[in-house]
């Protein structure tokens, strides 16, 4: 999700600074491990599939659409290591490349969106794999979609509370819990059905056409 | 340090700043000195900054005004900090990505400066690829489809992104390999 | 049937780069292609011709001038109206260079199968197998089209082009991914078809058996020359002004030298 500058305070922004560069640390620790040299192009045109892949759109009904995240999928074909670095070097493009800025949600982003939600989708991937592997793609997909959207809105809704003048007044996201979480997880709910639709398809493609990298 | 990385970390220090200073009239003073040192693009930066945070800020805004109201801790200022605080921060962003080579900026990384470097050669030739897929599609349509077949154009499409990806994630390493990318240890 | 004025076309600049105005891509085209002509468009990398088979095929819209198809403006609002959409999209065939892009059903049948079955044609399963033999690719009905060769893909993409029989057909470089032999049959193919046809290519030495019409492009992305084909082939200083001719040491029997030629072969 893009959150544009100025609605996460320091006080969050930092600390998830530290944790994702843990994250980040231990991901190209494993990802130079077992590919060494090779790593560098690999992951440049992983995370440039992963920057177009975010720009497709799933088309929904009522003629809307909503864009990919792909994060399941990529993390089903080429594991979390790999879904990390892609997602961050996405973010990284968008935010400093393209000046779209939202470099203090950058952490959050890529903590959500490129570790958590794609790791709570590959667990239940393997957890129903065996009942029906293309249903296990989709709900890997939608899995992967509203953990990222809770967790984002868990950071979005704690902004009033960990942030606030003497009068009480927010200093950056205005919302708590009770508005933010509804707010931003109904929609996803209903827009993961589509992640997962587009997950199961490309799971099957990918399984037929080999996609390594 | 070179001048790329310089400002990188002007940047980064701006908007620490940005984050913490609440004091509107601070924030207001920053956004316009900036402007005026932006040069002539000023406008263009502008313009692009409005775009980039017109939709998140006007439901925030308008969403805090109605939530307040009904709870009766409405504040202005907090309006007002917050679209200032945003509007100059996403600015500075713009005007970053306008003054600086990223990869130079980077050169004290140069393992990430060169992925980046790659991996946005490759976007680019990737979008195109997309884009012309997408209109390859419009052409062949004659009539409104279906959702099915929207979906399955928008999961072909992406298919093909990936396939063009991982076969040129093969010819990339061959390329750089070839070059001496790979002999010894990395600068 | 076509009639284009003062069409020209900046493409949005690639994120990052530090101007909006855009990149010019074609400036002021006037154009007119009447029904069954036989034209090549011609030009050096880079100087429009894909964008103006796409401004054609009603995939770009000019940021100036106006493209009419048979006496009706092709225009974002007009594209937006089901019934024109359709019947220009049915009269209107554009194969892309890279035919892949054009692919994107299961199975060979189906993909040969969904533009009649989009347009209610008649049987358009049995339409899909006479195509699909007319091309020779019979024995591949089922395939998926992503596993077929090059050559093969650009035949499937022909005959979805041409299932639903449209009146005008854009090729873009068609055969710059061929070989001699697909080459070969591509040319004859060509030469079979009742069509409006509007060939881009830069390979001189083909441009004869593909149109009887040359348009020439400019570096500068204006028509540098619209008239027969032999007067232009024949024309040197224009082939060197558009950069379709090109200088570089040779020998001719014993001696070394170089000058401004194009490569002929029978």
């Amino acid at each position: 999700m893009h959150i544009p500058d100025g609605f996460i305070a320091p006080q969050m922004y930092l600390p998830a600074y530290g944790l994702a560069a843990v994250a980040w640390g231990v991901a190209v620790r494993r990802a130079g491990g077992r590919m060494a040299d090779e790593t560098l192009p690999r992951l440049a045109v992983l995370t440039a599939a992963t920057f177009v892949l975010m720009t497709v759109m799933i088309p929904l009904p009522g003629g809307t659409s909503i864009h990919l995240s792909g994060a399941a999928l990529l993390a089903l074909i080429f594991g979390l290591t790999n879904t990390l670095l892609a997602i961050t070097g996405v973010l990284l493009l968008q935010g400093l490349l393209l000046g779209a800025g939202g470099i203090t949600a950058l952490p959050l982003n890529a903590l959500a969106l490129g570790l958590a939600g794609p790791a709570a989708g590959l667990a239940v991937f393997k957890l129903l794999r065996s009942w029906h592997e293309g249903w296990a793609a989709g709900a890997a997909g939608w899995v992967s979609i509203n953990v990222a959207a809770a967790l984002l809105a868990l950071a979005l809704g704690v902004q009033p509370l960990i942030a606030h003048d003497a009068a009480g007044h927010p200093l950056f996201f205005p919302f708590g819990l009770a508005i933010a979480w509804p707010a931003i997880q109904i929609p996803h709910l209903l827009v993961g059905i589509g992640e997962g639709v587009l997950t199961a398809t490309l799971w099957q493609m990918a399984k037929v056409r080999g996609w390594t990298v | 340090m070179n001048r790329d990385t310089f400002w990188l970390l002007i940047y980064l220090a701006a908007v620490l700043a940005g984050t913490l200073v609440h004091d509107p009239l601070w924030l207001g003073a920053a956004w316009l000195v900036c402007l005026l040192l932006a040069g002539p693009q000023r406008l263009r930066l502008l313009r692009k900054t409005l775009a980039a945070i017109v939709l998140f800020n006007l439901t925030v805004s308008v969403g805090y005004l109605i939530v307040a109201s009904a709870q009766h801790t409405f504040a202005g200022a907090y309006l007002l900090l917050v679209n200032l605080r945003v509007g100059w921060l996403t600015f500075l962003a713009f005007w970053l990505a306008s003054r600086v080579h990223l990869p130079r900026a980077l050169a004290f990384a140069p393992n990430l400066a060169r992925l980046l470097t790659v991996a946005y050669a490759m976007t680019l030739r990737l979008l195109r690829l997309h884009q012309d897929h997408k209109l390859a599609q419009r052409s062949r349509t004659l009539a409104p489809p279906t959702l099915q077949e929207r979906i399955a154009m928008s999961a072909a499409g992406a298919g093909h992104v990936l396939d063009r990806a991982t076969h040129a994630a093969t010819e990339v390493t061959q390329a750089m390999r070839s070059r001496g990318l790979f002999e010894g240890n990395q600068p | 049937m076509i009639a284009l004025d003062g069409v020209t076309l900046r493409h949005p600049t690639l994120p990052g780069a530090p101007n909006d105005a855009g990149v010019l891509a074609l400036d002021g085209i006037d154009l007119r292609v009447a029904p069954k002509e036989r034209v090549v468009l011609l030009g050096a990398n880079g100087c429009g011709k894909s964008t103006l088979l796409k401004i054609l095929d009603g995939l770009l819209i000019p940021g100036a001038g106006d493209y009419r198809f048979q006496g009706e403006a092709v225009t974002q609002a007009s594209l937006r109206q089901r019934d024109f959409s359709r019947r220009f999209r049915a009269q209107v065939a554009l194969l892309f260079q890279h035919p892949e892009a054009m692919l994107f059903h299961p199975t060979v049948l189906e993909e040969i199968a969904f533009g009649p079955k989009q347009l209610g044609m008649e049987g358009p399963e049995d339409r899909a197998r006479a195509w699909a033999a007319h091309m020779g690719l019979s024995k591949h009905l089922e395939t998926p089209p992503y596993l077929l060769s090059g050559g093969e893909k650009q035949r499937l993409a022909l005959a979805a082009l041409l299932a639903v029989e449209p009146q005008l057909l854009l090729l873009d470089e068609p055969t710059a991914h061929l070989d001699p032999r697909a080459t070969g049959w591509l040319v004859d193919f060509l030469a079979d078809l009742d069509i409006t046809l509007v060939v881009a290519t830069h390979v001189l030495s083909l441009a004869p058996e593909l149109g009887s019409r040359a348009i020439i492009l400019g570096e500068d992305h204006r028509i540098a020359f619209d008239g027969p084909l032999e007067a232009a082939l024949a024309d040197l200083d224009l082939l060197v002004a558009a950069n379709l001719a090109h200088t570089h040491r040779h020998r001719h029997g014993d001696s070394v030298h170089r000058h401004f030629h194009v490569h002929d072969w029978d």
